[in-house]
Parts: structure tokens; C-alpha cells; sequence
């Protein structure tokens, strides 16, 4: 049987999920250092998947390369290194992983080819189209509104019977996206930005650069670095929930994905001001990854 | 009649019947700006004179077209275009340029469309005459450039070959027979052979794309476009039977959306149009009537957002991709 790999190229950190069947052992490899690690069986869900008992894939029973042996365990590492790292070792990096498939998504994909390279087989997937299926294999739902806020963009997806049906993505400024709350949280010199919830005060800026000019000017004027903290989390959660509003006519739960599906803050906005329950995933990080095997 | 030929610069469709018929040389001032090699400077010379940067690169590349070409006049629409262009015509005045301004009236009424051409009549000193004179030879360029678009829509043409030969006849490249023999030309030597067969068929509506590789990151994802609208209706092919003033009457783009959608929903029934690409130019007031669009079109819409001259930026990209999997 084959090991699989899938990355998930965003614009700041690659997310990257391997595969393999068998038992624990060390699985750093020369490049690549997992963050974490689990078997598969903790997860129903995916061991369905790797069985390819999930009724989602199209593919039939002999095509489907998870169509792994019920015997086996499975042994799934997660790594998380930076993009431009990715780009600058990638002929490295895929040595690592000798007879394996392959699976591709994320903004750089169209950046990544291993044409010249016989001996690896790959596949690339739409990056919203990752994102849908990796929440369908995480949380065995069909219908479900997807919010995935990362470094760079913010985007939701509409899922019906397990398929995409619509998107909206922010707007071409970073704005709503966790570079915002990056550098705010350097210039208020808090690392825990996302712990912060209590009495925000309005920030009034649509532009990123035109809010940093604006925290400045609050800071000055006395209110404490925790008030800003919470205001800070509450502006994205403003920019954000104009994309999401739309959809919650549909009445569908609400699954939150990408690397601000870890801040406090936001889900506690979300809860509150959209009246709406939050499911967050296990592997939120590597949604996308995961979505892009098939 | 003025006896000299002389260049006049056009900020968007302007009748080109009266123009020829006045002796002039229209010069699409849109198509200077996008064709040039570094359009990006254009902007960048307009932002340095003091275009605010959140403006539209259009207007930018407009200013600078006027003046890297040298064109002494210019014929803006400041009615039925776009508002930034009072604004642009007042500082071309200050920069010694010759205004001429042209409204499609508001009220889509034909009397003052009529009012309006009588004005320009007197101010070339040609009659009607004369100008409908142009619309016959004009007609026959159009008829042909109907055949092309019929031929996008059968899949024999491609959307970027229909979105340039569209988009350039709003000046004919100042050169009717020119255009007229190139055209003959490029139809002579096309191999009528469907290329799109397993390809989805869509629309794209809203001004020309800013971007250099639009079509072409289209046609990668698989996406066929079979109807263009703004440049469809700068061709005034639709046209070609009716009179010279209902065929400004019958041009949708100056006129409220209302009208606009009106045709471009029976346009995507008759060319069987799966999805819809609405086009914007950042900072344009039309980004704002893409409400009208949502709520009126029933198929699949994309909104895609301009800015400045270049290639398809990741980001839209990645939106186009995802939204041909939709569809």
C-alpha cells in the first residue's frame, strides 16, 4: 500500500499530513519535524475515510487510493513549516516521501511541479473545494456553513449534500486575516491576543494600515492595552461577519477551520453576536491538507 | 466640416459615426492606456500629479494616455459613464486640453439623446446626413464582427479573440478599413472547428478587465466565454437594423442597471450561459450595483475585483478556480 502525503500551500505556512500504515515510530524525517502526531482509529471519521467507507468519494472502490486494508492501523503526522522554507527544499522535502501519493492544494499549488520528477504521482485540488471536503471527513456533516480565517485571507464556504454550493472571500485587503491581528498585537505588545474578549471599544478603520495609525492613537489617549486587545479581535470579528451573515439563512451549523479557529476571542464573538453555535474540528490547522486527499 | 483629420481622444463609447463624419481620428483613450507596454506607468505618472492612489486605475491611465499621446482634444460622455470623469475632464482643462463633453441622457429619453447628437452636429458642423452615411459603412463592419460573435458563442472563437476585436471596435483603431481588412483576415484564417467542447460556457459582464492574462487564466480553468458584455455592447451589433439614434437608445451600458440586466439576462438564455463573471474596478461606483446583479441574476455569479494594470493576482485566481467547480 501507498503512504500518502497532502500539503497544504497557504501564502505564510505550508500544512502538510502524512499518512502511514503500521505502528508508531519516530517519523521525523530529514527535512520535517512533526507538531503533532495520532493514529487514526482516535478519530472515527477518518478511519472511515482511510477505509474509504465514507460514501462521499465518487470514486469507485478500486480507484480510491485511501482504500486501505481494515487491518491495518494508520499513523498520521502533522507538519507545519514555513512556505517560503517549502519552496526553497520542496525536491527535498518530496524525496522523504518515496512510494507515496501525493495530494496538493492551497494558493501555491500552481507553484509547485514535479513534472521532471517520474517517480512522483500527484494531484492537485481547488483550495475551497479542500477546505469542504476536509470538513466533511472531519466531521461526517454534509451540510455545514465553513469559516476558515488564516494568515492571509478569510474565507466561507456553503456546503449542501457534500458539495460546495457557494463562497464569499474578504476583500483584497488583509484586513480580515490573522496578519491584522499579528501586527496589532506589536505594536500593543501582547503575544495572547486572542485571549482577550472584555469591552471592546469601536475601531473605525476599513483598511489594516489605517487601523495600526488608529491603535496608536488610542494608546495614547490612556485605554489599556487589554481594551485594545479585545477591540482589535472584535474588528476582524466585525469584517468577518459580513461574510458570514449572509449564509446563516440556511440555518446550518456553523464549522470553523484555519488558524484563528484557535482565538478565544473570536469564536466568543461569534457565539454571541451571531447567536450561533461553533464547531471547530480536530485537525482545524490541517482541514485543508486533509480535504485535499481523495 | 473641418478640412484637416485630426486625433480626438475618447474616454468611452462616443458615436463613432459622427466623429468620422466630422473628419476625425477617434482614439479609444482606454485602449492606448491597457495596450501600452508598461500601462503601470501611466498610472504611477497620474498618482505623482496627484490621483489619489484608492481612485480608479482607469481614470489614471486615461490622464496619462492624453498626454503621452499628446492629443489635443477630447470627447468625454459625462452622463451615462462613469462620475470620476467630470473630475478627470476638469484637470485635463487645467492641463490645456480641449473638452468636449457628450451626455447619454439619464432618462434613457430618445428626444434628448437626439438634442444631444444636434448639439455635436452643430459643434462639427456636419449634418445627419453625413453621419448616417457612417452607420451604413459602419454596419457592414458590424455584421461581420456579428458573425465572430456568433461564432464565440459556437465554440470556433475564443472569448479573449471576441473581448479585443468587441473592445476595439469603439474606435475602429481610428481606421475602419484598416480594422475592416484585418478582420477579414483573422475570420479567412479561422478553422471553424469547436474548441470548447468540454469546456463551461459563461458570461462576463462590466467594464474590460485591467488584467493582462484574464482570458487566458479563464480558458485554463476550463471556462469558455461565450458573451462579453460591455464590449458586445460597444459593438452596437445588435444594432445593426435599427436607426442611428435608437442605436444609442438601445446601448445599455450608459443607462441605469435596471435596463442593463434586462439585457444581459436574455443575452445569457440565448448563449446558454452556465455561470457569470461580474467584473468590477476597484474604487468604481458599479462595485455598488453588484447588489442589483446578485439579486437579479439566478445562475452562479462571481464578483471579481480589479485594481491595477497586470497579471491575475493568486488571490482571484484561486476564486476563479473554486467557482468553476460550482458551476
Amino acid at each position: 500500500m501507498k503512504n500518502i502525503v497532502a500539503f497544504d500551500i497557504g501564502s505564510r505556512l505550508t500544512k502538510i499530513v502524512r499518512i502511514t500504515p503500521g505502528k508508531f515510530e519516530n517519523h521525523s524525517l530529514t527535512h520535517l519535524h512533526p507538531c503533532k502526531s495520532t493514529v487514526a482509529s482516535d478519530f472515527p471519521y477518518l478511519t472511515s475515510l482511510l477505509r474509504g467507507e465514507l460514501s462521499l468519494s465518487s470514486n469507485s472502490p478500486e480507484e480510491n487510493p485511501l482504500r486501505l486494508s481494515v487491518e491495518n492501523n494508520y499513523f498520521i503526522n502533522f507538519y507545519l513549516i514555513e512556505t517560503s522554507y517549502f519552496y526553497i527544499n520542496k525536491e527535498k522535502i518530496i524525496e522523504d516521501f518515496p512510494n507515496t501519493m501525493i495530494f496538493i492544494t492551497g494558493y501555491g499549488k500552481n507553484n509547485v511541479d514535479f513534472l521532471d520528477n517520474k517517480n512522483i504521482t500527484y494531484k492537485k485540488t481547488p483550495e475551497l473545494v479542500a477546505h469542504t471536503r476536509g470538513c466533511i471527513y472531519q466531521t461526517g456533516l454534509n451540510d455545514f456553513i465553513l469559516l476558515d480565517i488564516g494568515g492571509q485571507d478569510t474565507k466561507v464556504m456553503l456546503c449542501k449534500n457534500g458539495k460546495m454550493a457557494d463562497f464569499l472571500t474578504n476583500d483584497k485587503c488583509a484586513a480580515s486575516s490573522g496578519r491584522f491581528l499579528e501586527n496589532m498585537s506589536k505594536i500593543l505588545h501582547i503575544d495572547n491576543i486572542g485571549d482577550y474578549y472584555k469591552n471592546p471599544v469601536t475601531l473605525n478603520s476599513t483598511c489594516a494600515v489605517f487601523s495600526e495609525s488608529e491603535l496608536i492613537g488610542k494608546l495614547s489617549e490612556g485605554i489599556s492595552r487589554e481594551i485594545l486587545a479585545a477591540s482589535v479581535n472584535f474588528a476582524l470579528f466585525n469584517r468577518v461577519k459580513k461574510l458570514v451573515i449572509p449564509f446563516l439563512k440556511y440555518n446550518l451549523p456553523l464549522v470553523f477551520v484555519g488558524g484563528l479557529s484557535e482565538n478565544k476571542a473570536i469564536i466568543h464573538f461569534i457565539k454571541e453576536e451571531l447567536k450561533t453555535n461553533v464547531i471547530i474540528p480536530d485537525f482545524h490547522i490541517f482541514n485543508g491538507s486533509l480535504g485535499a486527499i481523495k | 466640416m473641418q478640412s484637416k483629420t485630426q486625433i480626438i481622444g475618447i474616454t468611452t463609447t462616443v458615436p463613432s459615426e459622427i466623429l468620422y463624419a466630422a473628419n476625425f481620428i477617434p482614439v479609444d483613450l482606454n485602449n492606448i492606456f491597457i495596450a501600452n507596454e508598461n500601462p503601470d506607468k501611466f498610472v504611477e505618472k497620474a498618482e505623482i500629479i496627484g490621483f489619489p492612489g484608492n481612485s480608479c486605475a482607469w481614470i489614471k491611465g486615461i490622464f496619462s494616455a492624453v498626454k503621452s499621446e499628446n492629443i489635443k482634444t477630447v470627447i468625454a460622455p459625462v452622463w451615462g459613464d462613469c462620475s470620476n470623469t467630470h473630475a478627470l475632464c476638469e484637470v485635463l482643462k487645467t492641463y490645456g486640453i480641449n473638452i468636449i463633453e457628450f451626455a447619454y441622457p439619464y432618462d434613457y429619453s430618445l428626444q434628448k439623446l437626439k438634442l444631444e447628437m444636434n448639439f455635436l452636429f452643430d459643434k462639427f458642423n456636419i449634418n445627419e446626413k453625413s453621419v448616417f452615411e457612417w452607420k451604413k459603412k459602419l454596419d457592414i463592419i458590424r455584421k461581420k464582427l456579428k458573425t465572430l460573435d456568433k461564432m464565440t458563442v459556437d465554440g470556433k472563437i475564443s472569448g479573449k479573440d471576441n473581448h479585443l476585436w468587441l473592445v476595439n471596435s469603439s474606435d475602429f483603431y481610428g481606421n475602419p478599413e484598416k480594422f475592416d481588412n484585418e478582420l477579414d483576415e483573422f475570420l479567412k484564417t479561422n478553422d471553424n472547428i469547436n474548441k470548447y467542447d468540454d469546456f463551461k460556457r459563461i458570461g462576463v459582464m462590466g467594464v474590460p478587465s485591467i488584467w493582462s492574462n484574464f482570458y487566458d487564466i479563464l480558458e485554463e480553468n476550463k471556462a469558455h466565454v461565450v458573451y462579453n458584455e460591455v464590449q458586445f455592447e460597444f459593438s452596437m451589433i445588435k444594432s445593426i437594423e435599427t436607426d442611428f439614434y435608437n442605436q444609442y437608445i438601445n446601448y445599455t451600458y450608459p443607462y441605469g442597471m435596471d435596463f442593463r440586466l434586462k439585457e444581459i439576462i436574455k443575452q445569457m438564455k440565448e448563449r446558454d450561459i452556465q455561470g457569470l463573471i461580474h467584473y468590477t474596478q476597484c474604487f468604481c461606483f458599479r462595485q455598488i450595483e453588484d447588489i442589483l446583479v446578485k439579486n437579479n441574476i439566478n445562475i452562479p455569479v462571481l464578483t471579481l475585483e480589479g485594481d491595477k494594470p497586470g497579471e491575475v493576482d493568486a488571490r482571484t485566481k484561486m476564486r476563479i478556480e473554486n467557482f468553476m467547480d460550482i458551476i
